[in-house]
């Protein structure tokens, strides 16, 4: 029997090529490979399609004193959207973080604490025309990536400093926006009630200033205030074939306090903070050519509020140029540019460089069918040399689950630059998080 | 990403017609007539497979997106295009979203822009060089961004190497030889497809690495005719050397739906309420 079943086959091997022999996955041989893979015919939507929580633990370990905790922390991430029958369109993104006993922010008399982030949180309506947006919104301008030059409109999370991830770095901006479309191109215009600032450790202006003057002080910190402290700006943007451009005109107040010391009481120092106003026109340009992207920025900045010895109000020119390249799919890298000069003779700059500039490198490459990548970041101070270098991996376990590992190290080699403050900061951080 | 995945679900469509050699048939495949304008839901999904039962079988969970997108012919004799394509899932990715023009000139490059929805950041984004091959994939799937561009008629030289019944149709088996401009640029030294006679439809294709070997397995499936066009529903991509297998599906598919030119702009990307409002409209009509 099993010799007749043999012969029976050998014509229909016969025709087999021999190419497919070597290679018995091809349908040819019989092989089902129509249902390896079972797709649904039409995914149904349900209620929650737009409700994304996002659940993560975050470990950090010190690189200078080896070992020691820095972070130790859960957080929930909610994203949700929803559209009414009246085409009113809203958005909430928030995270609630949730401090474990050794975590570095805790205080001392802290074994856990909560802390919260919004980056959004609005309502919008629009037509064909344009759209009008109010509340508070992450909100992106310009053409780089790490330099900051027209991207000054929404505030930054520093409260873990170099450490935050770049999806986390802005935070919500209070803002009426109004765009609208013409032949010209796009329109933007803004006006923010209530302008937010930079957060940083301990959420307050006070603790920026202890971190750098390492002593006790007494801060009157003055916040902006509501409508008194506006921010207004506009833009336009136009698309074009192989490049984009825009213009900015804003009259913004800094993100940043400038703090100024006021006198002493008790032994202590007495500051006064204030977040100063200052007046931008910014443009920004994009070339697409082959494997580059070419970009530029360029912003006049009048009244811009410095700190040297003393808070002082200068009028600044910055510039970026930079471009990022695509090795054809195999792996990208950015090269960004920057330099801040003051137009003022460099005898009366008090304590500041007449030119402050600033080179930013980043590679990337993705590898295991895009579930892995991995980045190298290099941040360097061209005038006294401080430099910032990151390495992070990213895998995603599946699609929902995603482990982060990132090693960052500072140096600073001048005694009496800004990266000595951050010398000993150089730490491993360990990320999981799942998205449901 | 090249091109949008309807290209390569649309491309295999052609009229019927009498063919009269190998580049003529090629011709009627590639001049197919797939509609001026669509609208789509995609479910594209990846694994490392193993043969269990003379059946593959997924070694891992399946790595599924699941994306809408809206392509419209434009320009002169609508051999230009321009389409938007929005990630619905997975969840983590919700939200990410690609604008592309394509222009059928020559040495005119490809405008691509990608809505990075953590940002909140509409970023224009490298086209690549037309000169070398490229390496990257859609969505890490086995779908690379040369098996998702439109082909070029005179970028091959053709041969008909057999006929052959194929999934119950008669089929010409057609190789095609890139020419040596194109070679420069291609990852594949040689392609066969399975060509349909009746419906100048590509049901299987073979692709040969550059150094000659077999790579990947293209395989239609689920072939229905809608407005009078055919379309592939399913399609399964398998890598014969990596062992792993794509398998993407239409999900829900229009033809020549009216598409707003202005949900063809970066507006569609970074404005929610426009783009659910004006996706609302075209999903009403599709439904």
């Amino acid at each position: 029997m099993f010799l007749i079943w043999l012969m029976s086959l050998q014509p229909a091997m016969a025709q087999v090529p021999v190419q497919e022999l070597e290679l018995p996955f091809l349908d040819d041989m019989g092989v089902e490979m129509d249902n390896a893979l079972f797709v649904e015919d039409s995914p149904q939507s349900t209620w929650h399609d737009g409700i994304i929580p996002t659940l993560a633990y975050q470990s950090g370990l010190s690189l200078y004193e080896l070992g020691e905790l820095i972070s130790h922390r859960l957080d929930i991430r909610l994203r949700a959207e929803y559209l009414t029958q009246q085409a009113y369109f809203f958005r909430v993104d928030g995270k609630l973080i949730n401090r474990l006993p050794g975590d570095g922010q805790l205080s001392s008399n802290e074994d856990i604490d909560w802390d919260g982030r919004l980056r959004e949180l609005f309502v919008q309506k629009g037509n064909d025309k344009g759209t009008l947006t109010f509340g508070f919104q992450n909100f992106a301008w310009g053409e780089m990536d790490a330099v900051q030059i027209s991207d000054v409109i929404a505030p930054r999370d520093y409260s873990e400093f170099a450490f935050t991830a770049p999806e986390d770095a802005r935070l919500g901006q209070l803002l009426l926006n109004y765009q609208f479309y013409n032949d010209l191109g796009q329109w933007q215009l803004l006006y923010s009630p209530w302008p937010q600032t930079n957060r940083y450790p301990g959420g307050s202006a006070s603790s920026l200033l202890e971190f750098v003057t390492s002593e006790p002080i007494d801060l009157n910190n003055r916040q902006p205030r509501i409508l008194k402290d506006y921010e207004l700006a506009m833009r336009w943007k136009t698309t074009r074939t192989g490049h984009d451009m825009s213009i900015m005109l804003a009259s913004l107040l800094a993100n940043d306090p400038l703090f100024e010391e006021i006198g002493t009481s008790n032994g202590t120092t007495r500051y006064q903070s204030n977040y100063s106003r200052f007046n931008m026109l910014a443009a920004t340009i994009n070339m697409s050519d082959a494997n580059f992207l070419w970009k530029a920025e360029l912003a006049f900045k009048q009244d811009l509020g410095l700190a040297g010895l003393s808070p002082e109000y200068y009028d600044v020119l910055e510039a970026a140029i930079g471009f990022d390249y695509d090795a054809n799919g195999a792996w990208s890298a950015t090269v960004e540019m920057f330099n801040q000069h003051i137009f003022l003779d460099a005898d009366d700059l008090a304590g500041l460089e007449q030119n402050n500039s600033q080179m930013l490198f980043r590679w990337s490459k993705q590898w295991l069918n895009q579930t892995l990548s991995s980045i190298y970041y290099l941040s360097y101070q061209l005038q006294n040399k401080d430099n910032v270098h990151s390495l992070s991996l990213s895998y995603a376990l599946s699609d929902n689950w995603l482990v982060d590992l990132n090693a960052t190290l500072f140096q600073s080699s001048e005694s009496n630059s800004p990266g000595q403050l951050t010398e000993n900061w150089d730490q491993l951080t360990l990320r999981a998080s799942f998205t449901y | 990403m090249k091109k949008l995945i309807w290209i390569i679900l649309l491309s295999i469509a052609s009229f019927s017609a009498i063919a009269e050699d190998a580049k003529d048939i090629m011709r009627k495949v590639i001049d197919r007539d797939d509609g001026y304008s669509q609208y789509a839901t995609q479910t594209v999904a990846s694994c490392k497979y193993v043969i269990k039962n003379n059946k593959l079988v997924c070694a891992e969970k399946p790595r599924v997106k699941i994306v809408e997108a809206i392509q419209k012919d434009m320009g002169q004799d609508n051999k230009d295009s321009q389409s938007v394509m929005i990630i619905q899932k997975p969840s983590a990715e919700r939200g990410i979203g690609f604008l592309q023009y394509d222009y059928d000139h020559e040495g005119k490059d490809t405008d691509q822009w990608m809505y990075l929805s953590a940002l909140g950041k509409v970023k224009r984004i490298v086209a690549g060089n037309d000169n070398e091959p490229k390496t990257g994939t859609l969505f890490g799937s086995e779908f690379g961004y040369e098996d998702t561009e439109r082909r070029h008629l005179n970028d091959f030289s053709y041969r008909i190497v057999g006929e052959e019944n194929y999934q119950g149709r008669d089929c010409w088996i057609v190789e095609s030889l890139p020419t040596s401009r194109y070679a420069r640029k291609s990852n594949y030294s040689k392609t066969e497809q399975w060509v349909d006679k009746e419906r100048f439809l590509v049901l299987k294709a073979l692709n040969y690495d550059r150094r000659g070997r077999l790579i990947k397995q293209l395989n239609v499936s689920e072939v229905v005719q809608q407005d009078g066009i055919w379309i592939a529903k399913k399609l399964n991509m398998n890598n014969v050397q990596s062992k792993r297998i794509t398998t993407m599906r239409l999900n829900q598919v229009s033809l020549n739906v009216d598409v707003d030119e202005e949900m063809l702009t970066q507006r569609t990307l970074a404005d929610a309420s426009f783009r659910e409002r004006k996706l609302n409209q075209i999903r009403a009509f599709e439904n």
